[in-house]
């Protein structure tokens, strides 16, 4: 074997063995709580005081925001030169089955924000949340302690009066008829290839274009190990709380509390109205899962009095793995952020 | 010339794989989404869940006669763990408060 086909197939095993879920960009763990950790990813040149907190889904793993050198949103984060927090809730066991959604947001959202303002030594925070994590941010946001300074929301599911597809299935989880506690409850904790059989039936239930992709990309080992990334992540769903999915299903999707200000959490009723932060949000025109329509009754909703609105042509996505800011974030959040200088 | 025309095929054949793709998907989305299918998911729910209730308790019937940890049983003790480091946390939460209300008044001082 020539030295070069071995070099080559080094170059293949190398992204096929590699453990790319730890991300690409340096950091260091600042807090741990259960499975949870709170990453801290140090800007090469800090910039701003203002550290951004990123809070992701309880769907998928947040590796994607930090996929691979210059396709990477913490990455852009850094070289702007903010401080980032990613809180990442870990992979749970069968032992987190009753984790709710008050225990995410009061326990290890509302606590990792808490860290971050100390280890940060600042004294107003950018929440940035990613799809169901956005939902999070924004219940966190109304009940927040914290001087929260801007709250970002990247495709937030918030309003579930209607659902883009399965219109039937939504009215039978609205009106009762479909009920799926009783599953949540033997299942503990939903296992991974339930959720993504679940998302993908809403989504694309046939799924080869992603191979297309792969037409004519085949001799360029950059975009193959992006695409294999991209690949593993979309397939790499997690387990999801029994009790939690039970607060989704029945609080969130079938009495649609969040939007109209019902939802209860730790006792404490969530109201939109008390978000007064600086307020961006952003919705993809390809997304599938979440459509604008669950999104923008939000801004009805807020006090805030600087409030901005961006629907922009991309995916679920591709914001997260795009590696550069786009303008209008790069603007935005410069002109919100307290700056060192 | 010959290049030019691949570099279309290929486009060609990503266009029209999208275009198909859509419309399956969507072709079985609409199929699924009608009230006989609610039906025959609810159906199948009740099923598998008796399926797995029974499953569980033979399982923690077995494990009761050979004197074996079930999984609720781990689950129950992990949960100790948790909450031991809940409270740690607590306390760690509390001292950084302390620590830091002693460096502020040490500063006052000075």
């Amino acid at each position: 074997m020539s030295s070069q086909s071995k070099g080559d197939q080094a170059d293949k095993q190398h992204f096929l063995t590699e453990d790319f879920t730890r991300g690409a960009t340096p950091r260091q763990a600042v807090w741990k709580k259960n499975k949870a950790v709170l990453w801290h990813y140090p800007a090469p040149c800090r910039k701003y005081k203002t550290p951004l907190f990123l809070v992701y889904s309880l769907i998928n793993q947040p590796f994607i925001l930090d996929l691979y050198p210059g396709s990477s949103m913490i990455e852009a984060f850094s070289k702007e030169g903010y401080e980032v927090y990613l809180l990442d809730f870990g992979i749970l066991g069968y032992e987190d089955k009753d984790l709710t959604l008050d225990d995410y947001i009061m326990g290890y959202i509302q606590k990792g924000v808490r860290r971050a303002l100390a280890h940060s030594r600042s004294e107003g925070i950018t929440v940035v949340g990613y799809c169901l994590g956005g939902t999070l941010a924004a219940i966190y946001a109304a009940l927040a302690k914290e001087p929260m300074r801007n709250l970002i929301l990247f495709s937030p599911p918030l309003d579930f009066e209607n659902s883009p597809v399965f219109q039937q299935w939504h009215k039978a989880i609205k009106s009762g008829e479909l009920n799926i506690d009783e599953l949540a409850d033997v299942y503990g904790t939903i296992p991974p290839n339930v959720m993504e059989t679940t998302f993908r039936l809403i989504t694309s239930p046939i799924s080869y274009t992603p191979y297309l992709s792969l037409i004519g990309r085949t001799g360029d080992p950059h975009f193959l190990e992006k695409w294999y990334r991209v690949n593993q992540w979309i397939k790499g769903h997690v387990p999801f709380s029994g009790a939690a999915l039970r607060q989704v299903t029945n609080d969130l999707l079938k009495e649609n509390q969040l939007i109209n200000n019902h939802l209860l959490i730790n006792g404490e009723k969530v109201n939109l109205g008390s978000i007064k932060a600086s307020l961006l949000v952003v919705s993809a025109s390809e997304d599938e899962l979440v459509p604008e329509e669950m999104i923008v009754p939000v801004l009805k909703k807020v006090s805030s009095e600087d409030l901005t609105y961006k629907a922009i042509k991309a995916g679920h996505i591709t914001l997260a793995i795009r590696g550069k800011l786009p303008e209008f974030l790069q603007q935005w959040l410069h002109e919100r952020s307290d700056s060192i200088h | 010339m010959t290049y030019k025309v691949s570099i279309n095929l290929s486009k060609a054949i990503k266009l029209l794989g999208f275009r198909v793709e859509k419309g399956i998907n969507e072709a079985i989305q609409s199929k699924l989404d009608n009230e006989k299918m609610i039906k025959l998911a609810k159906l199948g729910l009740a099923r598998h869940t008796d399926t797995l209730k029974a499953l569980r308790e033979q399982q923690n019937l077995a494990a009761r006669q050979l004197n074996i940890p079930t999984r609720d049983d781990l689950a129950n003790m992990a949960k100790l763990g948790i909450q031991i480091e809940e409270k740690l946390d607590e306390m760690d939460e509390k001292l950084s408060v302390l620590l830091k209300q002693l460096e502020a008044q040490g500063m006052t001082r000075e």
